[in-house]
Formats: structure tokens, sequence, C-alpha cells
């Protein structure tokens, strides 16, 4: 399966996925114009990674800033990482953030708070 | 994913299929009324969360935004508003003025041989001097309505809103007095040898006719005078 690598822009974060390693990143600040027309091709390469019998999966988010919309697609893409861990995938979701950063903090021990059995993590540096 | 509420549209679809399905006695209706309620318990919760966490970034926003305005009307070194927000405050009291048929005044301060002080002690300490000059400015004008500014280099400017001539006054004179106190040493001063102000006021009820630009030039007019009658004192415009 090939990579899914998507440049950053002034609204939409680096999409980095890489299929050998099981290593996903998404970094940056996220308030696309079209939120479903960014985030359709991701879901996509996530569903179709899952169903093709990989492994296990380290999904990182680095993000600065996210709008409404984002929220939303991120718990869309959590609940179905918890399903597929109800599976027997493993996957683990690491949420980085700056130290200093209370907002990124706080957004990720709210996002924490609704999964049931995806290993959440939430990183300082 | 056709946009980001299709699971929410699905629900309420799949609910109003049954519905028009019109059985409603058997256990399997039940069964899928209470899958379908349980679907929507979820993304109801999911939505909740998604409020929450807007909440939270919109109150930074919102923060950052205020911190951002307040810089914008600060000037750094005396604390004072600047001139751009004096501009802006002048225009609001000088409508609401005409409209309230009120008196409003201007006060234009002027630190006499402010460049002399500065080279003689130096720039930090002619910053110092101002600060504390600022401080006394502040004080002096009392109620919280009144607008503070400094105007420019070693210049400030009091917007004094509902307020006549004799308060005027009465502010200008104490404001003398606060600084003679403060007794700031200007040995290069040729009027005294320590730092004094002259100042100009304006006092006006205002109407439609009046220009706010020639009020503004009144006091400036009556702080150039106070100037040539030897400074540190106030005069008013007649």
């Amino acid at each position: 399966m090939e990579n899914l690598i998507i440049e950053k822009t002034k609204s939409t974060p680096e999409i980095n996925f890489n299929a050998d390693t099981g290593l996903l990143q998404i970094k940056g600040e996220s308030f696309p114009e079209n939120v479903v027309k960014f985030y359709t091709p991701v879901i996509d390469w996530i569903k179709d990674y899952i169903s093709s019998g990989t492994k296990e999966i380290t999904f990182e988010f680095e993000i600065i800033y996210f709008n409404s919309s984002t929220s939303k697609v991120f718990m869309t893409i959590f609940d179905l990482l918890d399903e597929e861990v109800g599976n027997g995938k493993s996957i683990k979701v690491k949420w980085l953030c700056d130290r200093e950063n209370e907002t990124a903090i706080e957004c990720g021990e709210e996002f924490k708070e609704d999964i049931n059995l995806l290993t959440f993590e939430i990183e300082t540096f | 994913m056709d946009n980001i509420f299709s699971k929410e549209e699905d629900v309420i679809s799949k609910a109003e299929k049954l519905i028009s399905l019109k059985q409603f006695k058997s256990i399997e209706d039940e069964a899928n009324y209470v899958k379908l309620l349980n679907e929507y318990k979820d993304l109801l919760k999911q939505m909740i969360k998604m409020v929450k966490i807007s909440d939270i970034t919109q109150l930074e926003l919102k923060t950052i935004s205020d911190n951002l305005e307040m810089i914008s009307q600060i000037d750094v070194l005396t604390g004072l508003y600047n001139r751009r927000y004096f501009n802006e405050a002048y225009d609001r009291e000088w409508k609401s003025a005409i409209r309230l048929k009120t008196p409003i005044s201007l006060v234009m301060i002027d630190v006499d041989y402010f460049k002399k002080y500065n080279d003689t002690y130096g720039h930090l300490k002619g910053d110092e001097c101002l600060a504390a000059i600022a401080k006394e400015i502040k004080q002096s004008s009392r109620r919280p309505r009144n607008v503070v500014s400094r105007f420019g280099g070693e210049e400030f400017l009091m917007i004094l809103p509902e307020t006549d001539i004799d308060s005027t006054v009465f502010i200008a004179k104490a404001l003398l007095k606060a600084v003679e106190n403060l007794n700031i040493v200007h040995e290069s001063s040729p009027i005294a040898k320590r730092v004094t102000l002259s100042i100009g006021i304006a006092s006006i009820i205002p109407n439609e006719n009046i220009n706010m630009d020639i009020f503004l030039k009144m006091a400036d007019d009556a702080l150039y005078e106070a100037k040539n009658d030897g400074r540190n004192c106030f005069k008013v415009y007649s």
C-alpha cells in the first residue's frame, strides 16, 4: 500500500502516513474551508490501511490549532480506531503538545475522556 | 462522508424509515429503537464534546484578542492611552457631548524644556521623568471616564467629558502643584531648577456647527499661550 503524504498549508495540517512502519502523523493547524474535502481521502486511507491486515499502528496528532469541524472529524477517527481495537487491532494514539500550550492539553484530555478501548496518550514536550 | 453530520442524518433517515413502516408492536421494533437511540446518544455525546472543545479554544482566542486590543491602545512607556486610542475616544466623546448638550474639556500638557532635560540627564532619565509625570496626570484626572493619553513625545492630552471650565481649571492647578511636589531636578531649565509643565485648556458645549479639530486647535493655542507667558502655568482658550 502506498504512503499518504499531504503537504501542510496555512489552514490544513501535514499528513504523513507511512504504510511500512505504521506511523501515521497529523501535524500543524487545521481549519480547512472544506473539512470534508480535506479529510475524506485521509479517512479512506485509514480504513483501507486497517482492512489491509496491518499489525500495529501508532497515530500521532500534533495539532496547534483546530476548528470545530475538525474536532468532529477527529472524534470520528477516534471512534473508528476504538472500534478496530475492539476487533483485535493494536492501535495507539499519541496526542502531542507543547507543555506551555494548556489549551491543546485540555483538548487532548477531552478527547481521551470519551475513548473506551483505544490507548490514548497525551505527551508534552 | 458527505458532510460532518452525515451519521446524525443517517440515524434520522433510519428512524423515518421505521416510522413509515407502521410496525410498532413487535419486539424487533423495540430492539431497533433501542439501537437507534443508543447510536444517537453516542453522537449527541460527541456533539456536546465538540461544543465543549470549541468553547475552550474560543475562550483562548478571546483572551488573546482582548490582550491585543489592550496593547494597541496603550503607550508602553507611560501606561497611558496612546494617540490612536485618543482619536477614537475623542470622536466618541465629542459626538456624545453634542447629543447630550453637555460640556467637554481638553487639557493639553507639555513638559517644559524636556529636550534640555534629555540632553542633560540622558534618555533613560528622560523616560523615567515622563513616566513619573504621566502617573501624576493620571491621578489628577480622577474620574474613570476621563481619557488620559500620551499625545506625542513629551505632550499629554486629557479629554474630560461632562466637565465644565471651572472643574477643568481645578484639575490643571492640582496637576501643576503635584508636579511641583515631585521635585524632579532640572538644572538646565531656565525657569526653575525642577521639572515644570505648561498647560492649555479648552472647554465647550459643542454643536454640529463646530469642528472637533478646531476645538483641539483651541487647546493647542492655549498651550502655546502658556508657553509664551513664561511656562509653568496654565492658560484657558478664550
